[in-house]
């Protein structure tokens, strides 16, 4: 019953989003949608495996990177339609990073796994850049000219852009949502309470983190996808750097982290606060977002969602 | 007789691994008593070098600029722990992730807040000195490298002092192996706490003086020694302070032996994979005790 409702509040949400191009038709404001959008589809995926899982795991835009370059690449190499592309961004991103990543460190514990999926971001960066692969991958200067998504000839507007990244964020929500409302979920919570009772009780700690690391990998790397056929470039440099890592991890610990929609709340609230306020103050840009960050994991270590809980209790009574 | 090259990279290996026992050392401290993994640990790295270059700017004396910023940095240590890790502490369940959390976003304000008060431009600490002794056909060792050297060793000879010998020393060390003993017997835990944090923190300050006296300071100065920090306290076992000593020393080796051998690209994939290599066999690092 209680899902049901919540359902219901996400495909309003979904709606209201869907309706806006038509009364706000304001292209800055649209871009700043489609890039939340984006990023939600991002960090509402990683806060499934940190948040629920329980996996601290710091590689989450590398799997955003492999998507992108792999679709990139597909596409501008082979010639393969971009839709196709980016089936084969998820996924390829799904196979190469629950092979490469998972599976050695679900075996793991805490600090070990960060430690190895912060040494995978940098083994990833250093193997785009140089090496083989620099010719295929532009190396320093990333991927350019990659062809933008396209339907009968006729390349997507930002509008369109922006319908396709409403979609594909509508599947990934349905897809956590479904995750959250089937046992895994109960599975996931069993673990992270306590993890000793859970295996003994017969919960497979072990195939449950590797379906949830597959699922977020392939949303991660069709997100990535997305990202290169709307931006036309992918340069590793530019998304390896810490700052945009830290501007994930912002939009998952204003939003709440550990709780479903909060990251999604965050992402929405970081990409409009960088854009329209922080944006006039641009060399305080990141002091300001790790003050707000320390002040909310501090003092409300629930985060932005929060506030729906304040609206909700005031419903019932 | 054992050849020139050989020899060279051992001396490269001793020096770089007394830096990194240094830097190791507040990192592996704090993971012991604490249970906090820090990330900020590079961050105050750096702004321990700056802070010493920016003394040194007014008073031209580089003695007594060291001694003006050692206080600061166990201030910073304080501050830290007392605005942030106290109050995550009440939640001991979720405070690995949540100080890792924190840890991090005062990283990132740390180095931005260098970036805009000392500026983007490269700057350095003086040599301390210009002796230099020619050890054979081509290889110089450099008085600024032997004297860091016995700067690091030094400062960890008075840490393990500290930790053996004192009586906060060894009530550190109890909190470490067992809370509730040392509880029990009295010992002020939240404060045994922050001084933890505040020694961390002045360990991190003065590995930024070593390192900053060899290589030009940037905002981003310790992002990599905390990389290889990291590496070396997982290396030699959590919290332990031996392994973390002894990981010091091999990943140095390791680092000159990679730089002579393969070349300078390879050091960061090498140590991963060493890295990797041994969490496979051993999860517990050299010195880690079976979990």
């Amino acid at each position: 019953m209680r899902l049901q409702r919540k359902l219901l509040g996400y495909i309003m949400f979904i709606a209201v989003l869907a309706l806006f191009p038509f009364f706000l038709n304001e292209r800055f404001f649209i871009y700043l949608l489609t890039l939340s959008l984006m990023w939600g589809i991002v960090a509402s995926n990683w806060d499934l495996l940190m948040g629920y899982c329980g996996i601290f795991s710091l590689a989450q835009i590398s799997f955003f990177i492999i998507g992108g370059y792999t679709s990139g690449m597909l596409v501008k190499y082979l010639g393969i339609d971009p839709f196709i592309g980016l089936l084969c961004a998820g996924l390829v991103t799904a196979g190469v990073s629950t092979i490469l990543v998972g599976l050695p460190t679900l075996r793991l514990k805490g600090v070990y796994v960060a430690l190895l999926t912060v040494a995978f971001n940098e083994i990833l960066r250093i193997f785009i850049l140089s090496f083989g692969p620099a010719g295929v991958t532009g190396g320093i200067a990333g991927l350019v000219s990659i062809p933008p998504y396209s339907f009968g000839g006729r390349p997507f507007t930002l509008i369109d852009n922006y319908y396709l990244i409403l979609l594909l964020f509508s599947i990934s929500l349905l897809a956590t949502y479904s995750i959250l409302g089937s046992r895994i979920s109960l599975a996931f919570t069993a673990l992270r309470e306590s993890e000793p009772y859970a295996v003994s009780r017969g919960v497979n700690a072990y195939s449950t983190k590797v379906i949830v690391f597959l699922i977020s990998c392939f949303f991660t790397g069709v997100a990535g996808a997305f990202y290169v056929h709307n931006f036309g470039t992918i340069s590793v440099l530019q998304l390896a750097d810490i700052s945009v890592l830290f501007t994930l991890f912002a939009m998952i610990i204003i939003g709440g982290w550990g709780r479903f929609p909060g990251a999604i709340i965050g992402s929405f609230i970081v990409t409009f606060l960088s854009e329209y306020v922080l944006h006039y103050i641009e060399t305080y840009r990141l002091i300001t977002l790790g003050l707000i960050e320390i002040v909310i994991i501090v003092l409300v270590p629930a985060g932005a969602i929060k506030i729906l809980d304040v609206f909700r209790s005031r419903k019932i009574a | 007789m054992i050849p020139a090259d050989a020899l060279t990279v051992l001396y490269s290996g001793f020096f770089l691994g007394s830096l990194y026992a240094v830097m190791a050392m507040g990192l592996s401290l704090l993971w012991g008593t604490v249970g906090v993994l820090n990330f900020s640990h590079g961050a105050i790295l750096t702004l321990g070098a700056y802070i010493t270059w920016w003394f040194l700017s007014i008073t031209n004396n580089f003695t007594v600029s060291i001694l003006i910023a050692l206080p600061i940095f166990f201030i910073i240590g304080v501050i830290a722990d007392r605005g942030m890790i106290t109050s995550l502490r009440r939640k001991p369940a979720a405070l690995m992730i949540s100080s890792m959390l924190a840890t991090l976003a005062f990283g990132t304000v740390i180095e931005n807040f260098i970036l805009i008060t000392f500026g983007p431009r490269l700057k350095q600490l003086p040599l301390l000195t210009n002796w230099s002794y020619e050890a054979f056909e081509g290889y110089v060792i450099t008085g600024q490298e032997l004297l860091i050297s016995v700067v690091a060793i030094g400062t960890l000879l008075i840490l393990w002092f500290f930790l053996r010998n004192t009586k906060i020393g060894m009530a550190m060390r109890a909190v470490s192996q067992d809370l509730d003993g040392a509880t029990l017997v009295g010992i002020n835990v939240n404060g045994i706490y922050t001084l933890t944090f505040a020694i961390s923190a002045l360990l991190a300050g003065v590995a930024g003086v070593l390192i900053g006296s060899k290589f030009f300071l940037t905002p981003t100065l310790g992002r990599i020694p905390f990389l290889i920090a990291f590496v070396i306290i997982i290396f030699g076992g959590l919290g332990s302070v031996k392994g973390t000593i002894v990981a010091a020393y091999i990943i140095g080796l390791l680092e000159s032996s990679t730089l002579f051998l393969l070349g300078l690209f390879w050091i960061y994939p090498v140590e991963f994979i060493a890295m990797m290599i041994l969490l496979i066999i051993r999860p517990t690092g050299l010195f880690g005790e079976w979990a």
